[in-house]
């Protein structure tokens, strides 16, 4: 097939497409006693959006690009006007505007003073701008040491908290003895005996892969480090797997807006 | 069929054009739509552990619920927080809806599902829950949440609506950390850098924290759900049409995992297939290589 007649196809389908959405929404129109022109204007946007991004799947092109550019200049501005809306003015301009007016107003009460003092974090902030001058960049370093200080403080206490209920957690009983859990029958110990095993070897096998420091060359070594490799296979399989899923969730929403929103079939 | 004629066959298989396995995924989805299959939703144990811990909570205390509903997860979590809402209603807990700006359509997402299920069951705003004024969470969120866990109504100050929380019915008596019964937080992860829950309150207070998420992230989860970190965790579509299940209350999570399970088996059809026509060419060529 030549290249005009493959244009000349293209255009085809595009203008049976287009007469057919303008027919369904003349349908809508005239069937729809509550039609809504706001809300429709705003599903024609989205339902653009969706489908001009989907149009990658065929190959990449400028209305693909169009619309990511878009996108992404839509969020970074977004996320601007958060910081600068819920941030800098709601938690930090606008108390600290309010502790000097009542400093003036009513003197040097407590909450006055929680609103003045508001100065100092905004001062210490600032002299982040100082990594733009080579004569003053040492005052920004006082600025970095103690986002650090306090970064690795939280973080540490973070991790601390998160990490040490698992470490103790992956001290299991391998096998589950009648004194352990008194209540459960033979054949349920024997399970929860054997989900043990398959954990504490899988911890212990996948920490052996980890050990970079000396050569695998001894089966004591080489053997469970193999095992702990299977083990991360099977872990990176299950991931693949609910990545599938989730994107898959993505589309099945998005093919319900088109289908019973936008176009409002079945 | 000749030898070469079945070798071309699996060749096509083999290098079929993604863009026909797309059109065919995409007509799959779409038919679904319109046939809505029913397929058998199991009962994951954290779900169960999510379920009957909302069954056992007492009445007097309020349910923090941390929603980031955004476009991209919308389709896995809505559900989620549709049906631990039903539950909370249908309970009479009271409830409190939290947001982070840095997922601002969560806002949006939030308010209007939560107010489209109160007055389907019947529920007041402030009597029955409230939506707090949305925080912007810093880097550090850490020291956010320590000093939320000391003082909530000086940390939040405000509803969505710009009414402060003392004047609002359910939150009266709620001061600290120790009247909150449970944190359910709704989000991409399960637990967020920079809103550590985890980290900063449930270890620290003890008090009962359990997530929906997407079901990329859940494999991360399970190591905490195991360790008791996390109550009860809803983990993708399937989490949602599980809780959906337990409730009695079919929605769009039982929808959206019916459709899932089709398309995972065409997928896998694929696979095979794939799989079939490598090993075909494989048998053929190598007699070939051979003479």
């Amino acid at each position: 097939m030549t290249y005009n007649r493959k244009r000349q196809i293209a255009a085809a389908v595009l203008v049976l497409v287009t007469a057919a959405l303008v027919a369904n929404e003349v349908r809508l129109l005239v069937t729809d006693p509550e039609y809504d022109w706001y809300l429709r204007i705003q599903r024609w946007i989205a339902a653009v959006c969706t489908m001009a991004i989907y149009t990658f799947l065929y190959r990449e092109n400028p209305f693909y690009r169009a619309f990511e550019h878009v996108l992404l200049g839509g969020a970074t501005g977004m996320g601007c006007a958060v910081i600068v809306r819920q941030q800098l003015i709601d938690k930090w301009f606008a108390p600290m505007v309010q502790g000097f007016r009542d400093w003036f107003t009513t003197g040097m009460t407590p909450e006055a003073l929680s609103g003045v003092l508001l100065i100092v974090p905004g001062i210490v902030g600032l002299m982040w701008y100082f990594q733009y001058s080579k004569r003053w960049f040492w005052l920004s370093r006082i600025t970095f040491c103690i986002t650090l200080g306090a970064g690795v403080g939280l973080g540490f206490k973070d991790t601390f908290n998160q990490l040490l209920p698992q470490i103790t957690e992956t001290f299991k009983p391998l096998w589950v003895g009648a004194r352990i859990e008194p209540g459960l029958s033979l054949l349920a110990r024997v399970s929860l005996s054997f989900e043990n095993i398959i954990f504490i070897t899988g911890t212990i096998s996948v920490l052996m892969y980890f050990f970079f420091v000396f050569e695998r060359k001894h089966f004591v070594i080489k053997g469970p480090a193999q095992l702990g490799r299977w083990y991360l296979m099977v872990a990176l399989g299950a991931f693949f797997g609910n990545t599938f899923m989730t994107r898959l969730s993505a589309l099945i929403e998005r093919v319900h807006f088109l289908v019973a929103e936008w176009l409002q079939w079945g | 069929m000749s030898a070469t004629r079945a070798n071309m066959f699996w060749q096509r298989v083999l290098y079929c054009d993604p863009r026909i396995l797309y059109a065919l995924f995409a007509c799959l989805v779409v038919l679904c739509e319109f046939w809505r299959p029913r397929m058998p939703v199991p009962i994951p144990p954290a779900a169960r552990k999510l379920y009957d811990l909302v069954e056992r909570l007492p009445q007097d205390k309020l349910v923090i619920i941390d929603c980031e509903l955004a476009a991209s997860i919308r389709a896995e979590c809505e559900g989620q927080f549709v049906a631990v809402v039903r539950h909370l209603f249908r309970r009479n807990l009271p409830f409190a809806i939290m947001m982070w700006t840095t997922q601002p359509e969560g806002i949006k997402f939030g308010t209007d599902i939560a107010m489209k299920l109160a007055q389907e069951n019947g529920k007041e705003y402030g009597r029955d829950f409230v939506i707090w004024n949305a925080i912007t969470p810093p880097p550090a969120g850490g020291a956010m949440l320590q000093a939320f866990s000391k003082d909530i109504p000086g940390m939040i100050q405000n509803d969505i609506f710009g009414t402060p929380l003392a004047k609002i019915g359910c939150m009266r008596g709620v001061q600290d950390i120790s009247d909150i019964s449970l944190i359910f937080k709704v989000s991409y992860v399960w637990n967020r850098a920079e809103v550590p829950w985890i980290g900063f309150v449930q270890s620290v207070y003890g008090t009962p924290y359990a997530a929906g998420c997407v079901a990329i992230q859940s494999s991360d989860a399970y190591p905490y759900v195991d360790a008791g970190q996390i109550s009860g965790l809803l983990a993708g579509a399937a989490g949602a049409a599980a809780y959906e299940r337990l409730l009695n209350a079919p929605g769009i999570g039982t929808a959206t995992v019916s459709v899932q399970s089709f398309a995972a088996l065409f997928v896998f059809v694929a696979i095979v297939c794939g799989n079939i026509a490598m090993l075909m060419l494989r048998a053929t060529s190598e007699p070939e290589a051979a003479a």
